[in-house]
């Protein structure tokens, strides 16, 4: 992009305008105005090294342009916004096709974490560097043995002098062959069981005792990894929270998770679903009419549970700035972001039709593969339907 | 649950004061004595009349009490929990928006309680479009109206019709007094004992003619699916309430049935679906009081659909998850799923509804 201006989405395509949230947001127009004009190279080629490149790319141009991480206080280089805005800011970053910050991990869940309960020296040393790009950070909690039910890891951490040495085995790590930095879920205390004595650490990503292998998928992407920790060191101050208290400084990273990725999902589905809409309006012979029948149909479903999506994102975002606990309710939004995401890219597939649905090569063919993720990720939707069953409406354990 | 189906702050108290009535006012005895063919319960009219309800969401400007859609949409959810026997979704909810918008001089009866409503609309004119009626021009101030229409919500008590008809001009409004000459009103003894409904048929029947322009009719065509919308989500909402205290309480093989997956996971997806629904509800009252850019007619459409269907399923289940208890005439449940089974025939089919949604998405 040389000096061009970005074609950006109109805002019709997310649907009504509404009062909480108004097209004419000066938010909204500013953000706009500098996402239009903002240089950034393009995508060089459709690998997952190209992607990573790519997004990390935009991620150093929205820190420089004061525009990661907005919601991180303006000592820290947010610009201290609230629930409603954050909502607004991804919207707009949906319709201008910017993909989504390479650092997501460090952004929305190691650092408003560190915020919460980590100390004023990790707060110092790590921070910065996360909105500006500088360093990049991957989760470790799962476990071959320990996924839904996480609190049965066993990766060990004990100290040996002025550092942590840990030991074991993570997986799903999402982008951790990029990363700088991970935090790492261990067991603190020999013997102990399920919730107890577990601490959250932050561990370097380069050292001897780290070894990372990449997982390759379905979608011949290796967007996850098996991390091996063999005696991998750490100072003894690197840890969130204090010794023994990992689970609740898992739970305050959790709480996270969905409030902010949460505002911006709805808009990028909606923003794919206009972009397949010409496919749908060609005259072409070559599309039967009862396939063409089904497919606008269906097309409106999508577009319906989409809105279902942004009205419950723009509910939580209101409960948010008004201070309420989101608590179960990310379950709830999670759960119906993962099947609606599968369903989308299942018929974006369809749309397609033919070879080129599945040509190896093909960017359907990789968005329908890679889609069968999203109900697995942060939570299947079966243990989702347990936690709405039990915390949400009240059935006996 | 509470956090799923709570409305905005704003509108919480109008919402409390309505569950209050209906729960004092409209018990389980009311709503199997008061509802159904050609009748209501006259004392529960009288008292939510005088509470103010016929013109809760109308601006003042034309007698109402200016609380708006969200407010309305509130009470609505109340209605429906509540299944009350009194005409106030045809009256208040459907034929007083149009009545409203054209300054039809019948609003005042309408509002006061003494002339129930009904609102008929034209396929294609609204989501609600189910009636084949057909308007020619006659004298100034005139239609003549022909065609018919099938299950008239509250069409059994109404006392006027408000007729959305398909014209050489394009979509007008008539206002047709229940008894006119040429106009045939045949209650509908349905399964649903709580909703009257009517069918009916117009023959050359003379209506006075409303003159409101397209968008206002749009508009108040748009009030009227949201009242019903959120009338569907109310009556959904409780059923599954009613529902879940039944698997906490019911036990077999030595625990409460709600505590098998099996059930719970259905439970979690009804409680999905509500959560949807009802946001779409409340944020298409947003966006009819502050129109923006963009029309709401596609959401609004959106919404109409899912709070049937979601009615539908959340209805079916419920009798299901109670068990054989479940389709006795005895037990309550059984009146939300007929409830949902009648509406579904005053609505298009679901087909129809994905496909006119389709063409307001601009296929």
């Amino acid at each position: 992009m040389s000096g061009a201006a970005r074609s950006i989405h109109p805002r019709s395509v997310l649907g009504p305008d509404l009062p909480t949230v108004p097209y004419d947001h000066p938010l909204r127009a500013e953000f706009r105005t500098w996402l239009g004009t903002v240089e950034v190279a393009p995508q060089q080629g459709p690998s997952q090294d190209a992607r990573f490149a790519h997004r990390r790319a935009w991620q150093r141009a929205l820190g420089a342009g004061g525009w990661a991480g907005i919601g991180w206080p303006v000592e820290y280089g947010g610009r201290g916004a609230g629930a409603l805005e954050k909502f607004m800011y991804y919207e707009e970053m949906a319709l201008a096709g910017v993909p989504e910050p390479a650092n997501t991990p460090g952004i929305l869940l190691l650092g408003p974490t560190l915020m919460a309960i980590g100390s004023p020296e990790l707060r110092e040393r790590f921070l910065k560097p996360i909105l500006a790009g500088d360093e990049m950070w991957a989760q470790c909690f799962s476990e071959p043995d320990s996924g839904s039910d996480l609190a049965s890891l066993r990766t060990r951490a004990r100290l040996d002098g002025g550092e942590w040495v840990i030991d074991g085995s993570k997986t799903w790590s999402t982008f951790a062959q990029y990363a700088d930095l991970l935090f790492v879920l261990a067991r603190s205390e020999p013997g102990s069981e399920k919730h107890r004595g577990l601490t959250l650490l932050i561990v370097p990503a380069d050292q001897v005792g780290v070894t990372i292998r990449p997982i390759e998928q379905i979608s011949g992407d290796a967007e996850f990894c098996e991390v091996f920790l063999d005696d991998a060191r750490t100072p003894k101050d690197w840890m969130v929270g204090s010794v023994g208290e990992g689970w609740t400084a898992a739970m305050v990273l959790f709480q996270f998770e969905r409030a902010d990725q949460g505002f911006t999902d709805h808009a990028r589905l909606l923003v794919a679903l206009h972009e397949v809409r010409p496919q749908l309006e060609r005259a072409d012979a070559d599309l039967d009419p009862v396939e063409r029948e089904d497919l606008r149909r269906r097309w409106a479903a999508m577009w319906t549970r989409c809105q279902e999506l942004r009205m419950l994102n723009l509910r939580m975002a209101v409960l948010e700035d008004d201070g309420v606990a989101l608590g179960p309710l990310g379950s709830l939004s999670n759960l119906v972001w993962g099947e609606l995401y599968k369903d989308i890219y299942e018929f974006l597939a369809q749309v397609q039709g033919g070879s080129v649905s599945v040509a190896r090569d093909s960017a359907v063919a990789h968005e329908l593969l890679h889609s069968r993720a999203a109900s697995i990720y942060s939570g299947t939707s079966e243990i989702q339907r347990n936690i709405v069953s039990e915390r949400l409406v009240g059935l006996p354990r | 649950m509470s956090m799923l189906t709570d409305p905005a702050p704003s509108v919480r108290e109008i919402r409390d004061a309505c569950r209050r009535l209906l729960r004092d006012q409209s018990p389980s005895s009311v709503v199997r004595r008061g509802g159904g063919t050609a009748r209501y319960d006259e004392r529960l009219w009288s008292t939510v009349v005088e509470a103010g309800w016929t013109g809760l969401g109308l601006p003042e400007s034309v007698g109402g009490a200016g609380f708006g859609n969200a407010a309305n949409a509130a009470m609505f959810v109340e209605v429906g929990r509540a299944l009350a026997p009194v005409p106030l979704l045809g009256t208040a909810g459907m034929a007083g928006p149009v009545l409203a918008a054209g300054n039809a001089p019948e609003l005042k009866a309408v509002l006061d309680g003494s002339l129930p409503a009904a609102l008929v609309v034209t396929k294609a004119a609204s989501p609600l479009g189910t009636a084949r009626v057909r308007a020619t021009t006659g004298e100034p101030g005139e239609l003549r109206l022909d065609g018919s229409a099938s299950a008239v919500l509250d069409g059994a008590v109404a006392g006027l019709f408000v007729v959305v008809a398909d014209s050489r001009e394009g979509l007008v409004v008539g206002v047709v007094p229940a008894g006119t000459c040429g106009l045939m009103v045949s209650v509908v003894d349905t399964a649903d004992v709580t909703r009257p409904l009517a069918d009916l048929e117009f023959r050359g029947c003379v209506a006075r003619r409303l003159e409101l322009g397209g968008v206002a009719l749009q508009g108040a065509l748009g009030a009227a699916a949201i009242a019903l919308s959120a009338e569907l989500v109310g009556t959904a909402a409780q059923a599954f309430d009613i529902t879940v205290e039944y698997l906490k309480t019911r036990h077999q093989f030595g625990r409460p049935i709600g505590s098998f997956q099996a059930i719970k996971h259905r439970c979690a997806n009804m409680a999905t679906d509500l959560a949807l629904v009802h946001e779409l509800v409340f944020a298409c009252a947003a966006a009819l009081e502050e129109p923006g850019e963009d029309s709401a007619d596609a959401l609004i459409a959106a919404t109409l659909m899912r709070a049937a269907a979601v009615l539908g399923h959340i209805g079916a289940e419920a009798v299901q998850l109670h068990g054989g208890i479940g389709f006795t005439e005895e037990h309550d449940i059984g009146l939300y799923y007929r409830r949902g089974v009648v509406t579904a025939a005053a609505l298009p089919c679901p087909a129809r509804q994905l496909e006119d949604l389709a063409v307001l998405l601009g296929f």
